[in-house]
């Protein structure tokens, strides 16, 4: 509760008080009800009392449903409690007129119930998140097992003396004071707007019907109301026919007794803790796992003090553990549907089972009174409702899930069919005045393999770049209907248009004719791409050629770069490897990418080098991805060295987890995985994670190494406390300057660290969990809304295991900051720490930036003892390092602490 | 994925898409995604087509009509609801009215970002599209407008050998970086060195590929036209990172006036790191695009 506001602490104690009252007076009524009828009518009769229970709950639900919709809910509360003392005490007055007071008095309580105890929990969803929720339940719900312990024990303690028709009086006043306790909460609060949906209806019946889940609820209400009829019976016939009736009283009053005093210690001790650590539906298995167990064992031995027992557990278990469970299973139905269906899955639920199960036992009391028979249906009942429960989880959470996903928008995820229409609509921006739409035509007609439908007469487009780029794509579909428009291309005055089409129509046909006519073309572009042509029809030899090509290159201008490794990747030839390898040395990036296509064409392990250098070069890399996997296994050894190796481009490198991502999927998983744990730098550690969720998304059966994971889970968890314990330090600590821009910079970066690595440690989950989308977990957390985060934190705690669970809540969570290092304790030791002993640390620090804005925090505030640790730091550090060590030695030695070397 | 029925209107919105001046070097690749949120909009003739100072969550790319500022202005309309006002993160800075019948596609401002953050080239793109736009109109200005100088706060006068925390923290007082992640400062720290000119030193000459940005923390520079007169610059300025963005040669010389002293950092990083550090990407973008709408508006608060 610490983490509520005052109002809605109060509106808890509040909750809290009414409850026990309600109960108490309850808990009265009952003792004095079974009493006075069993101590008149048999218990044979008590099948039909079910049955008119059931039939009175429908006809209050009926009589409910205008009131709801008509009134505010908490003055029809008050008015309920008043109407049900008047008639409670009416009740003591004619109690021993007649037998028909007594199936009366038996329907009364239960009609009452289902009016007020309904109506009250009703009131209390309207003002809680789920979370909350979790958080207060527990404490509400014991106010109802305190409530029944008091009446209980009022009971127990009157009956030796006084006859039971006097606690109806007790009761009387436990309901009046309850409507006291409304009164007085209602008093000067404007009603909440009563909507038309928040009223009980029928139609409901259709949305339950609609939806798995409701369904799932209102069977479940319904299975546990047959084994608690079934238990109930079980216990008052065993009772009746067991103990004289003058101790009817004192029997229901120590059951009673006993539901409530250990209803009340496991509501307190047990369900929270129960719901925070089992989660809401395991937590819910356990009243149907007794009913099992205990209807098992009544079928074997039998015995009436097997049945109280059984009656005891169902007492202290259904009102606290189920009950709260029940409750917060609605909790992420949508406000409006719940509003309307829950009241009808009570009462549906409990009196269709309440009727079922009356039948039951009319059918079987018809045959002959068979307890044991009974026992082992109840066992065979609860056993259904734990299956159920079972299969409620995989709803429960898909609840959450859609909450989070609410507003997401949709992803395209592969490219939709081409249909006659929308191919109608590609040939007609063939004819768009715009290049661009015409590019895209062409683009999507090739990526659909429709590049026999482009018109061979775009050729004559006056745009030159949709020329070229036909050109290239006619070449690779080695289209042929093109010949006529080729040759006369070859005469156009752009080189490159003219070299494209000599590219295109060598690979046509092999005739050499028109590639020797090329070689005397006064473009060097087009020489170059008529020498390989030659080379690769055979008709050069590949040294000549290369010898000449190299000469051509002499001067290295990009469109004769580009037109040899072109006309290279058009028609390869590995004696022209060495050639590529100096045209991948251009400093021109469409070169290196047209090299690295022509590479893909000749796959060889010498390229790898100058492959990987390209990996840095953005437009490149692209290209030299798809060399690199054509080279294949070898490629990807190279790679993993590669990614161990420090001296090789940062860039590069940190290309090189995407480009691992592409090879055979189990191999660069186990690549991926083996590097995540040594990797230093923690952008390449991302990048890691980020290829591996990528892998996962495209191969689903991929197997990833648990432990791994785990040990990288537990490690980031770690790396995340840590920085949020310095960070803590930093701010909160005596002898610091908050307004120092070391200082500000210092504590922007352990933040920012300490965010990434809780972004890392979702994405961890995300590949342990591939089912579930942390992404929209993890942004429910960030979101403003209490519901969305309340739904993210139902996620994580149902996937996650706890001890990594509870860590990642402390560390994204506003508890104070003890309760969030507890809560981490199996990752990190919290000692507290002093200024000196903070920067210490930090100057000890794994990340060179951190180490540098602490040596420089430490001279800004003049701190005059780290001298020496700086001095000593300098001898050794690394070049950044030392730079800034020396200008805090300078400060420090210059200035003031007040004076600041570099004031913002 | 779309249904059967759909795929004509995915494909014509991804080539209508193309011949938005942002998005024209995109490929169908990275524009199917943004194709696939994008919904067609009619405005007939004055009807009001975006409020003033509504928060723009929206991409629009106007395929026929024009729009016009309910005063009458015209210049920088089309441009706030093409884009220009999302990405820079305002409001829109007037009324856009509809002056005659308008048809356009628009492509909600999440799924714009969203595909920013996953697509590298579209991030490119963009950013090279609005750089491009933006130096075309502080080219049109004239005079000492047209350069883009970005200042630096704080002292002017500084000198010694910058380390990095000294780098970090004057990257961090350049205009617009003061929200940036700390991670990404040390990063942009790191591909900084620090650099002095003596007078009459050419930082850069006409012609040449931008491959260094530079901040003039003391001393001063001039930019040399051939066609007009030269622009004194500094000190406590950042330059030179606008023709990289926009793909083009210096337009200008850039030589020192006096001894300067400063920062260069290496180009051909700057894509790498927004691609490692979206929120400082989504900053660059902002600059560009509320700058660019400063110059077609002077009088819009953008």
């Amino acid at each position: 509760m610490s983490a509520l506001s005052l109002i809605k602490r109060r509106e808890v104690l509040t909750a809290f008080a009414l409850l026990a009252t309600l109960i108490a007076g309850h808990t009265l009524l009952e003792t004095a009800r079974d009493a006075l009828f069993l101590a008149k009518i048999p218990a044979t009769k008590l099948p039909w009392m079910y049955l008119s229970i059931a039939a009175l709950a429908f006809f209050t639900s009926q009589l409910r449903m205008p009131a709801l919709q008509r009134f505010d809910r908490r003055k029809l509360l008050a008015v309920g409690l008043v109407f049900g003392a008047a008639l409670t005490a009416a009740f003591w007055f004619v109690a021993e007129s007649g037998d028909w007071v007594l199936y009366a008095l038996y329907l009364w309580p239960a009609f009452f119930s289902s009016l007020a105890v309904v109506t009250f929990w009703l009131t209390l969803d309207e003002n809680f998140t789920v979370t909350e929720a979790k958080r207060v339940y527990g404490f509400v719900g014991a106010g109802s097992t305190t409530g029944a312990a008091v009446g209980a024990a009022i009971a127990r303690g009157l009956v030796e003396m006084y006859p039971a028709r006097n606690l109806l009086l007790i009761g009387a006043g436990f309901f009046l004071a309850s409507a006291l306790v409304v009164s007085l909460a209602t008093k000067g609060k404007s009603p909440p707007s009563t909507k038309a949906s928040e009223a009980l209806s029928w139609k409901a019946m259709r949305q339950i019907d609609a939806a798995p889940y409701l369904r799932r609820l209102l069977l479940l209400s319904l299975l546990v109301s047959v084994c608690a009829t079934l238990v109930d019976y079980l216990f008052k016939s065993w009772v009746s026919r067991s103990v004289p009736p003058a101790q009817f009283a004192s029997v229901f009053a120590s059951v009673s007794f006993l539901q409530a005093v250990a209803g009340f210690v496991v509501q307190i001790v047990g369900v929270s803790l129960l719901m925070r650590t089992a989660g809401v539906t395991r937590a819910l298995l356990v009243l149907p796992l007794a009913f099992v167990a205990g209807g098992a064992a009544l079928a074997a031995a039998g015995g009436m003090l097997l049945a109280i027992a059984l009656k005891a557990v169902d007492g202290i278990l259904r009102f606290s553990v189920h009950r709260t469970g029940n409750e917060l299973l609605f909790l992420p139905v949508d406000e409006a549907i719940r509003q309307r269906v829950k009241p009808l899955v009570d009462v549906v639920g409990q009196r269709v089972g309440q009727t079922v199960a009356a039948i039951g036992v009319l059918a079987l009391g018809a045959v002959s009174f068979a307890p044991r028979i009974l026992a082992g249906a109840l066992a065979v009942v609860a056993l259904g409702s734990v299956c159920l429960v079972i299969g409620l989880q995989g709803g429960y959470l898909d609840l959450f899930r859609q909450i989070l996903r609410r507003g997401r928008l949709p992803v395209l995820t592969e490219r939709p069919h081409l249909d006659l229409g929308a191919l109608e609509t590609l040939l007609k921006a063939l004819n768009s005045s715009d290049d661009g739409e015409v590019l895209t035509a062409l683009e999507l007609l090739v990526a659909y393999r429709r590049t026999h439908l482009i018109p061979a007469l775009i050729l004559f487009h006056p745009s030159r770049e949709i020329v070229l780029r036909t050109l290239e794509y006619f070449a690779e579909a080695e289209r042929k209907d093109d010949i006529a428009i080729l040759d006369r291309l070859r005469q156009h005055p752009d080189p490159e248009i003219r070299a494209a089409a000599l590219r295109a129509r060598s690979a046509q046909t092999q005739e050499d004719k028109d590639l020797r006519a090329g070689l005397n073309d006064q473009s060097p572009i087009v020489r170059a791409t008529a020498l390989v042509g030659l080379t690769a029809n055979g008709k050069l030899k590949a040294e000549d050629a290369s010898k000449q090509l190299i000469e051509l290159l002499a001067e290295p201008e990009e469109p004769k770069q580009l037109a040899v490794a072109a006309a290279i990747r058009r028609q390869p030839q590995p004696q022209f490897a060495n050639l590529l390898l100096v045209l991948a040395s251009s400093n021109s990036a469409a070169v290196k990418m047209e090299v690295g296509h022509a590479m893909r064409q000749m796959p060889s392990t010498s390229f790898l080098p100058a492959l990987i250098e390209m990996l840095a070069v953005r437009p490149a890399r692209s290209a030299a991805r798809d060399a690199l996997l054509a080279i294949g296994d070898p490629a990807r050894e190279y790679l993993e060295n590669a990614l161990q190796d420090s001296t090789i481009h940062r860039s590069a490198r940190r290309a090189i987890p995407a480009t691992l991502a592409l090879f055979p999927p189990q191999a660069a998983a186990d690549s991926l995985l083996r590097h995540l744990c040594n990797e230093k730098e923690g952008v390449v550690r991302y990048r890691i994670l980020r290829s591996l969720r990528h892998l996962q998304e495209r191969h689903p059966n991929l197997q990833l190494d648990r432990e791994a994971l785990q040990q990288m889970t537990g490690y980031t968890l770690t790396i995340a406390f840590r920085n949020l314990h310095w960070r803590l330090t930093l701010e909160e600590c005596e002898g610091t300057e908050p307004s120092l821009p070391g200082h500000q910079l210092l504590r922007a970066l352990l933040r920012d660290k300490e965010t990434l690595a809780i972004d890392r440690v979702f994405r961890l989950f995300h590949l342990q969990h591939p089912r579930e989308d942390f992404d929209w977990i993890s942004r429910g957390f960030r979101s403003d809304s209490a519901m969305l985060r309340s739904s993210a934190e139902e996620l994580l705690e149902s996937v996650v295991q706890p001890a990594e669970r509870d860590a990642l809540l402390a560390l994204i969570g506003q508890s104070d900051s003890d309760d969030r290092f507890r809560a981490g304790l199996a990752y990190y030791a919290f000692h507290p720490l002093t200024l000196e002993q903070l920067l210490d640390q930090l100057l000890q620090a794994s990340s060179g930036t951190v180490r540098c804005l602490a040596a420089y925090h430490a001279a800004e505030l003049g701190l005059q003892q780290f001298r020496p640790k700086l001095e000593a730091i300098r001898a050794d550090a690394p070049p950044e390092l030392a730079e800034v060590v020396d200008h805090a030695l300078l400060m420090l030695s210059t200035r003031s602490p007040t004076e600041t070397a570099y004031a913002g | 994925m779309p249904a059967r029925q759909d795929t004509s209107k995915l494909l014509d919105s991804i080539l209508h898409l193309r011949t938005s001046p942002l998005l024209s070097k995109l490929t169908s690749t990275s524009l199917a995604p943004l194709a696939y949120h994008a919904q067609e909009v009619r405005f007939a003739a004055g009807d009001v087509v975006a409020h003033q100072s509504e928060i723009s969550n929206q991409f629009w790319h106007i395929l026929s009509g024009t729009v016009r500022a309910s005063t009458g202005e015209t210049r920088g309309v089309r441009e706030a609801l093409e884009g220009f006002a999302l990405l820079a993160g305002i409001g829109m800075p007037f009324e856009a009215v509809a002056d005659t019948e308008v048809r356009a596609l628009v492509i909600p401002g999440d799924a714009m970002f969203e595909a920013l953050e996953d697509d590298s080239n579209l991030l490119h793109q963009l950013t090279h599209g609005l750089a491009a736009r933006l130096l075309m109109e502080r080219e049109n200005l004239k005079g000492d407008q047209s350069l883009l100088a970005m200042p630096i706060g704080g002292s002017k006068d500084e000198h010694g050998n910058f380390d990095l925390v000294q780098r970090m923290l004057l990257i961090q007082r350049a205009q617009d970086l003061r929200r940036t992640a700390a991670t990404a400062l040390a990063d942009a720290a790191r591909n900084t060195i620090p650099f002095r000119a003596p007078k009459g030193e050419f930082l850069w000459r006409r012609g040449e590929n931008a491959l260094h940005g530079y901040m003039i923390v003391s001393g001063t520079v001039s930019a040399l036209y051939a066609d007009r007169s030269p622009i004194r610059l500094g000190p406590g300025i950042a330059l030179g990172v606008l023709d990289f963005l926009a793909g083009v040669p210096r337009r200008n010389d850039l030589v020192s006036n006096e001894d300067v002293f400063g920062l260069k950092s290496q180009l051909s990083r700057f894509f790498e790191a927004l691609e490692d550090h979206f929120e400082m990407a989504t900053a660059v973008l902002s600059t560009l695009a509320r700058e660019t709408l400063k110059v077609l508006c002077p009088s819009c608060r953008a």
